[in-house]
């Protein structure tokens, strides 16, 4: 009884399947397809039966898809097509979509040869919605890249913080080491942050944080150039193939930078909000070290803190 | 296990050379960017001799096996260092995912990846043997080097074959594999006598 029912049951189980299926017959040409791909395609199932699957589904044309056929009628080969490497090859739209714009269905493809009948050989195209992993992955990603750019972000400033900042570093001295380019650091330091604090609490102590971090970043124009929060009131630059005449130069800007915010310092004999910076310089080789660099740049800091603050000092004066 | 001589290894090397050209070519279009993929090196080995082989670094992979069958049957295995694996998803798709494991899309592209490699490879082998082998589809596997031969006879022959790859001014490595029975190794030898004889005539 069940064999005589098995062909009927079979058909209805092909028109049932949640994915695509479309057979080819030896020539290409569409002997059959499911209703999945019907609706999916949103054409009229008999239309398309017989004709080339080029014809049936131009967009095909010049795709992999085309190529995988012919490998499965012409050398029995299956292949597999993913979504990340074939976006999307058949015009196909989501189903159960509530919004306005339909969705176009990301698809996962398998084509395998499929012998039948007096040998003839088939083709087998079965088509999967993978639109789902595709949205999943890209909020994964999203959030991993949030992730990473937490973990190198000062929560305060919103700069570059100094675990970024000490990575840099490593990297820009290997890569002066390569090509032989000097390379400077700049250690700055907000005048009479602590009295700041005193007299107008550490609410005000942050947004002032804030707003020397934003304004030293914004006049650092090389894209190559980084700044960083090193500490509590502390920041650091790194100029990369960059001299000590040029250090002096973009330290005196960044001196300017902040003096233009005129933030007032109740308790500072330059009645503003200002900076002192040390610069250091040197062209690095395998027998430098890094830490000697930022030792200079820290030496230059105290004497410019020495002779007054809001001003700066190189490591040769 | 078989010796080749010098003109039948060439021979091989070069086979395999043309097919992976193209694989290599069908790459390129898919992702916009000039791949290069060459086989420096075929060798054949016993299945201890490959699982020594295998087991020569401690790290795991990543492979993608299809099997095949025709006058002989077996399974064909593109393999790589996971790590390597990672490196040439994200290279071709473009992207630096600071994620350290593959996701599963990426493990897709990785299967059409070794899918179009060892299609190309089996074309190449369909070829000297003058026959087509039904060949099946892509399954990835991540594991241990040495779980690549666990479904293996001790009597299985295995030709493995080194492939670099450079794309995106960097070289990676890997192997693809190809896993025969037995008596498929004098069918290999006569095959290829039968194929240099054939290019002898050509030429």
């Amino acid at each position: 009884m069940m064999s005589n029912h098995a062909p009927l049951l079979l058909f209805s189980t092909f028109d049932a399947l949640e994915l695509g299926v479309l057979i080819l017959n030896s020539k290409g040409e569409i002997a059959l397809w499911n209703r999945w791909l019907v609706k999916a395609s949103s054409r009229h199932s008999d239309d398309l039966i017989g004709l080339p699957l080029s014809v049936a589904f131009p967009e095909l044309k010049n795709t992999r898809v085309e190529q995988a056929v012919k490998l499965a009628i012409e050398k029995d080969q299956s292949s597999f097509l993913s979504q990340c490497l074939n976006r999307a090859p058949f015009n196909l739209f989501r189903l159960h979509n509530n919004d306005e714009v339909p969705l176009r269905m990301q698809q996962q493809i398998q084509i395998t040869p499929l012998r039948q009948f007096n040998d003839e050989q088939f083709c087998l195209i079965q088509i999967q919605d993978v639109t789902a992993s595709v949205i999943r992955e890209q909020i994964l990603q999203e959030r991993a890249a949030e992730l990473h750019r937490f973990a190198y972000q000062d929560g305060l400033t919103g700069i570059p913080n100094r675990r970024y900042y000490e990575e840099k570093l490593a990297e820009e001295w290997r890569r002066a080491v390569r090509q032989k380019h000097p390379l400077s650091v700049l250690m700055i330091d907000i005048d009479f942050f602590k009295r700041y604090n005193d007299h107008l609490g550490h609410q005000q102590g942050d947004t002032c944080l804030q707003d020397i971090a934003k304004a030293l970043q914004a006049a650092l124009r090389r894209p190559t150039d980084i700044i960083a929060r090193y500490g509590g009131e502390e920041f650091i630059v790194l100029l990369p193939a960059t001299p000590m005449a040029g250090c002096i130069t973009i330290a005196e800007q960044l001196l300017e930078a902040v003096r233009e915010l005129e933030r007032p310092h109740p308790d500072s004999p330059h009645h503003i909000a200002t900076v002192s910076i040390g610069c250091a310089s040197t062209t690095p080789n395998r027998d430098t070290e890094a830490s000697v660099l930022i030792q200079e740049a820290d030496l230059a800091l105290y004497f410019a803190k020495q002779h007054g603050r809001n001003q700066l000092r190189d490591s040769q004066s | 296990m078989l010796e080749l001589s010098a003109l039948q290894r060439d021979a091989l090397c070069e086979i395999f050379n043309i097919s992976v050209g193209q694989a290599a070519a069908s790459m390129s279009q898919i992702i916009n960017e000039e791949i290069l993929l060459s086989v420096p090196m075929v060798e054949f080995y016993s299945v201890e001799e490959a699982a020594a082989y295998l087991e020569q670094s401690s790290q795991r992979v990543c492979s993608i096996r299809q099997s095949f069958d025709g006058s002989f049957h077996g399974n064909a295995l593109l393999i790589f260092p996971e790590a390597r694996s990672l490196d040439l998803v994200r290279l071709m798709m473009g992207n630096s995912l600071p994620i350290e494991q593959l996701t599963e899309l990426e493990q897709d592209a990785l299967s059409e990846i070794g899918n179009i490699i060892l299609n190309s490879c089996l074309g190449s082998l369909a070829d000297i043997f003058k026959q087509p082998f039904q060949c099946g589809l892509p399954v990835l596997h991540i594991g241990s080097g040495i779980s690549v031969l666990k479904e293996c006879d001790a009597n299985h022959v295995v030709m493995v074959l080194q492939i670099q790859f450079s794309l995106s001014s960097r070289e990676l490595h890997g192997h693809v594999i190809f896993i025969m029975n037995a008596n498929s190794l004098e069918l290999l030898n006569e095959a290829i006598d039968r194929f240099l004889g054939t290019l002898m005539v050509q030429s």
